[in-house]
């Protein structure tokens, strides 16, 4: 029975597609191609937030939208209201009755959180190779790419970032931040609209 | 010497007597075996605001371990407090990495889980309610906790050094329902935080 757990756990954190890419410049070349024609895209998302300390996992629930260029929308609904809209260098956050809003540049947190989304988003931070080394990897459903900090200093936060995109649409599908100690954040878009109408007021501070 | 500077700051308490001594038995508001809690957390510190959920989890024994985390995920620091020792710190995001502010932080969470060491209180009385108030020494300074009569949960809990008061936790909650939020403030800095504690819905993976 243990056994059987054990073994169960370990598939299902192992469930990644193993098998390295076979054409990674026609992937890039097909990325590149869909980053040019994406403007938008919604979509639903489930956050998972693993820590090693606890038998079970954070899970926040919401609504994320991007525009080009640099607009974004993090709507979170479970467990408590929470909004995050990036535009351009401002970022603005609501939480219940509380709003802020903050320049980027004065904020190297945030400034880097929206580095690192919008380039996950929209394939960019695979162009990064000083920053990371990269791997390709591949199975029938999705692209898998994995990305370690080169920087000591980032790989303290972070130690690997994991990203598995569509294999149709080449989306985003998943991305997984793995932390040194084993703890995780997995966000699973679903749901996905590409190119849809969004109202300004989606990126709009009120 | 230390005992008179503490109480010329509170006048209002005074000494309890041997057979009301036994009447006390504080228990932590996170002391709970029922696994972990989750709260909603702001902290403001002069300009700078963090907000995210604050996972309180218990070990037993008064020993605990504290993980802030954004909203988005990313962690900001993760430390593990074990009654009598000092503060292990898992993790700190670069940017509050500074000793001063690690420093209080861990005070304050020290304060707020009451885990202190065994055998160093002292048990006083509000002289105008008669209300027990406990003082521990806690590595160089006094924390004194308010225990309105027949509960063992503190209502309140002050922080002081040799001469001044550092800071204050206001808690909120039930016996019943255990802790709903909680407030903590700075006399002499600017900083604040506030955890609203959040009832998860039983819909998270196990693993």
């Amino acid at each position: 029975m243990i056994l059987s757990m054990i073994v169960f756990s370990l598939q299902a954190f192992t469930q990644v597609p193993a098998s390295p890419m076979k054409d990674i410049p026609s992937f890039k070349s097909r990325l590149n191609t869909m980053s040019a024609s994406l403007n938008t895209i919604e979509s639903d998302f489930i956050q998972e937030k693993k820590l090693e300390m606890l038998s079970n996992t954070l899970i926040s629930k919401g609504y994320f939208c991007f525009k080009k260029v640099n607009q974004i929308r993090w709507e979170y609904s479970q467990p408590y209201r929470y909004l995050i809209i990036i535009n351009q260098d401002k970022i603005y956050i609501k939480e219940d009755k509380d709003q802020k809003q903050y320049d980027m540049k004065s904020n190297k947190m945030f400034q880097e959180m929206n580095r690192f989304i919008s380039g996950c988003i929209q394939g960019d931070i695979l162009k990064n190779e000083k920053e990371y080394q990269i791997k390709y990897f591949e199975d029938s459903h999705s692209y898998f790419v994995t990305l370690v900090p080169v920087s000591e200093k980032m790989r303290q936060m972070l130690k690997e970032v994991q990203i598995w995109f569509d294999r149709d649409d080449l989306t985003v599908s998943r991305i997984r931040m793995l932390e040194s100690g084993g703890d995780y954040t997995k966000i699973d878009f679903t749901n996905k609209r590409l190119n849809t109408e969004i109202p300004l007021e989606k990126f709009s501070f009120k | 010497m230390l005992g008179g500077c503490s109480f010329s700051l509170f006048n209002g308490y005074r000494h309890g007597s041997g057979s009301r001594n036994g009447d006390i038995a504080p228990v932590s508001w996170f002391g709970s075996d029922s696994g972990h809690f989750l709260l909603n957390t702001r902290i403001d510190l002069i300009e700078k605001h963090l907000t995210g959920m604050m996972i309180i989890k218990p070990f037993g024994g008064d020993a605990y371990r504290v993980v802030f985390i954004t909203e988005v995920g990313l962690k900001i620091f993760d430390m593990e407090f074990i009654p009598g020792e000092k503060v292990k710190l898992h993790y700190v995001m670069d940017v509050i990495n500074r000793n001063a502010f690690i420093k209080t932080l861990a005070h304050d969470m020290r304060l707020l889980l009451m885990t202190l060491p065994e055998g160093k209180k002292t048990v006083l009385h509000d002289r105008d309610t008669g209300d027990p108030v406990i003082k521990f020494r806690d590595h160089g300074r006094r924390n004194y906790y308010h225990f309105p009569a027949g509960t063992g949960r503190a209502s309140e809990a002050i922080q002081t050094g040799c001469m001044l008061k550092k800071a204050r936790v206001e808690f909120y909650g039930s016996p019943v329902s255990g802790i709903d939020s909680v407030k903590i403030t700075h006399y002499n800095i600017n900083l604040r935080m506030q955890m609203f504690r959040i009832i998860e819905i039983q819909d998270h993976a196990d693993e």
